[in-house]
């Protein structure tokens, strides 16, 4: 008996590793939400928990959202990912777009190796969206994409959304509502 | 001495920025305003992947939408006539409602107009022309007369009015 339960703690042990060393792989994404009114939510999300949902999607779904759907200039633009991220990239730091409309304002910039997107709405007290992300995302996603003859390409959906989780760490994304306000962390 | 060589041969082109393309918008009606800045290696990187493409669907809206049979050899031709015939190539003048012209002065094709309601100003260099439509049974190649566009360190498209203003135009950062 006390064998049977050493055996099965040993097992729990082993796949609570495992588990923890695939986490850390793949990455853990922190959301914490903190509303005006409520408790303050603090959740860690392993980024092998999509990865694994990818898998149970059948094929068939998956071609025809990523190879049917899309025609010759929408995958040659996917394509064109990987060199216009690596031509931002060597650029180095600038304001890629700024509107402005009164008081609201989005602004697209390079700082670093990221690209970050600033969305301000009703001046400095107002709501706003702040996402930064390293511009290698961009590049990973076209990199999971190869061109077959003169119009078609094919993606590969699991190898996109490996490069994506893998290129996402640290990707901050804020998001300030009123009194609500979300923050994720990619680790 | 090879390094310091090869060092040499890269000064110019430390020294040397490379362009930039701007784009500006201003709507007079509710003041909002818009202005994209990009590398101009990032606009060919662009133009490399897409350029191909987005000729084919410019020539399949055409053929959709119209019944003239245009095809790149006719291009090529028209394309050629013009570059044998600089200088002015229309003038329009009415008194009341403005004006407008096209020619191709030197090195530039030129388009200027007004009228009542604002003034126009294109600007481009006769290099993206050559590169755009290309030589005789080449097809039109919009990649390459993106590149011809590098050296060209001015107003690409200015239109003002009270309505509004677009300008955009390749420059440093």
């Amino acid at each position: 008996m006390l064998r049977l339960l050493g055996l099965l703690l040993a097992a729990a042990l082993i796949s609570a590793l495992l588990f923890g060393a695939c986490a850390a792989a793949c990455g853990v994404a922190v959301v914490s939400v903190v509303a005006e009114e409520g408790p303050k939510i603090v959740a860690p999300v392993p980024l092998m928990l999509p990865l694994a949902a990818l898998h149970l999607v059948p094929d068939h779904l998956v071609d025809h959202e990523i190879h049917e759907e899309m025609d010759a200039l929408e995958g040659a633009a996917v394509l064109a990912l990987g060199p216009f991220a690596r031509a931002l990239e060597a650029a180095g730091d600038a304001v890629l777009v700024r509107v402005t409309d009164g008081e609201d304002q989005v602004l697209i910039a390079t700082e670093g190796d990221d690209l970050v997107v600033r969305a301000r709405e009703g001046g400095d007290s107002g709501n706003r969206v702040f996402v930064r992300t390293p511009l290698r995302v961009l590049g990973d996603i076209g990199d999971a994409c190869e061109a077959l003859g003169d119009s078609e390409v094919r993606c590969d959906p699991l190898g996109m959304a490996r490069s994506l989780l893998s290129a996402a760490r640290g990707t901050e994304i804020e998001v300030r509502d009123g009194e609500t306000r979300v923050d994720v962390t990619v680790w | 001495m090879a390094t310091v060589a090869l060092a040499l041969t890269a000064l110019p082109a430390l020294g040397q920025e490379r362009p930039w393309l701007h784009v500006q918008v201003e709507d007079g009606d509710d003041n909002t305003k818009v202005e994209v800045n990009l590398p101009f290696a990032a606009v060919e990187a662009l133009g490399d992947s897409l350029g191909g493409h987005i000729l084919d669907e410019i020539e399949r809206e055409w053929d959709h939408d119209t019944d003239v049979d245009v095809d790149a050899e006719d291009l090529q031709a028209l394309w050629q006539s013009l570059r044998d015939n600089p200088g002015a190539w229309v003038t329009i003048d009415e008194e009341d409602r403005g004006n407008l012209r096209a020619r191709m002065d030197g090195d530039e094709i030129r388009i200027e107009g007004s009228g009542g309601d604002g003034a126009l100003d294109v600007r481009f260099p006769v290099a993206f022309g050559d590169a755009l439509f290309g030589e005789e049974g080449t097809k039109p190649d919009l990649a390459a007369a993106i590149r011809a566009l590098a050296d060209h360190d001015d107003v690409l498209v200015s239109v003002g009015g009270d309505d509004g203003r677009v300008r955009v135009w390749i420059g440093p950062r």
